[in-house]
């Protein structure tokens, strides 16, 4: 076994991850091996070092704050969502109010002649090329589909002469 | 009350039974987030945003899942995210170890004052280490120190496979040691 995968059978026998037999082909390498030796030492002063590091405490103050900020959060949702709402509505009524004038004012500039005339051009092509995606769909669905049809018609056909001889079959059976 | 109690009455909407489990999982998720972002304000923010976004997003608790777990989850990515958002670590490396944070450490308080002197530069070391590692890697490996998490565990809480859990732990502890030898101050805590 080369020192790279004994590098990394390290790392799960520190977690208590490595099977027993694993463990015993680890430490035999290592006692041939000063340099996986070596690391396996500052491994385990590694870990005796993090092991031992205890637990933070919060500060006192802390579960008061954090229930503050849930309340504040939970109120500041539906605010939220009320804010945007009448920020939609006021843009809506907005519009509604200037939209004529603004349509007056590119009516007196010549703009309005030229989007009537423009609009449905545009809406015209798109028309076609959405014509001719579908059509091209539908060639290609042809296409694949096809074989398909007629095996389908031909098992259909099967089905329906052996059913038809099933009868006659049970027809025989019966009147004997 | 148990907490499977608390839990339905905090998803209906009772603050008092949330403010219970806050209680519960504060120590967890806060030394979490000190672990992984190194200073007590920023600690303190992330366990406040964690508990936020838990009480937010309660209905996609799965009770079959341990609440800390899922819990921890939550503090875990945030702690992530804001690690990458961060554009120059804000914590000051070779500033040691404030006494105020020193005093939130779960240290017996009846140690020697040349012990409390060992212990408050053992906790600056780990800051020092800790602070080295990518975020992910990070979090992996105060998961499986501090909270004794297995890799299936982990893999789940950060959403990695359990073979990039076993790689990443594997590359941290291998930098971490490197780095643990080259610090001066480890020779003579050792």
């Amino acid at each position: 076994m080369c020192c790279d995968e004994i590098s990394e059978m390290m790392s799960e026998w520190l977690d208590g991850r490595l099977r027993p037999e694993c463990s015993r082909a680890l430490w035999e390498h290592i006692a041939g091996c000063t340099s996986c030796a070596v690391e396996m030492d500052a491994l385990q002063a590694l870990d005796r070092l993090l092991t031992s590091a205890p637990f933070v405490r919060p500060p006192a103050h802390l579960a008061s704050s954090v229930l503050m900020r849930v309340q504040h959060a939970r109120q500041a949702r539906p605010w939220a969502l009320g804010f945007f709402g009448l920020v939609i509505g006021a843009g809506v009524c907005l519009a509604l109010i200037f939209l004529p004038t603004l349509l007056g004012l590119l009516s007196a500039r010549g703009v309005v002649p030229v989007l009537m005339h423009g609009v449905p051009k545009v809406a015209m092509h798109l028309v076609a090329l959405a014509g001719a995606v579908v059509r091209t769909g539908w060639v290609i669905a042809r296409r694949v589909a096809e074989p398909l049809i007629g095996l389908s018609i031909v098992a259909f056909a099967c089905l329906l002469v052996l059913s038809r001889l099933w009868v006659r079959v049970l027809r025989c059976w019966g009147t004997m | 009350m148990d907490e499977a109690e608390k839990l339905r009455l905090a998803l209906q909407g009772d603050e008092g039974a949330f403010a219970s489990l806050i209680e519960t999982y504060q120590t967890s998720v806060y030394n979490l987030a000190y672990r992984m972002l190194g200073n007590a304000v920023d600690a303190e923010d992330a366990t406040q945003e964690t508990f936020v976004r838990a009480f937010l997003h309660l209905k996609r608790y799965d009770p079959a899942r341990p609440f800390r777990t899922w819990l921890l989850s939550i503090a875990s990515h945030y702690c992530v995210d804001r690690l990458r958002r961060r554009t120059e670590d804000r914590l000051l490396l070779d500033e040691d170890i404030s006494l105020d944070e020193y005093r939130q450490c779960e240290i017996p308080m009846q140690l020697s004052t040349s012990a409390i002197v060992e212990q408050r530069e053992r906790e600056a070391l780990i800051r020092r280490l800790l602070a080295s590692l990518p975020a992910i890697e990070r979090a992996a490996i105060v998961l499986c120190y501090w909270y004794s998490y297995s890799y299936e565990e982990i893999a789940e809480m950060l959403g990695l496979t359990v073979s990039a859990v076993k790689s990443r732990l594997y590359r941290a502890r291998r930098a971490l040691a490197k780095k643990l030898a080259q610090e001066p101050e480890w020779h003579v805590l050792r």
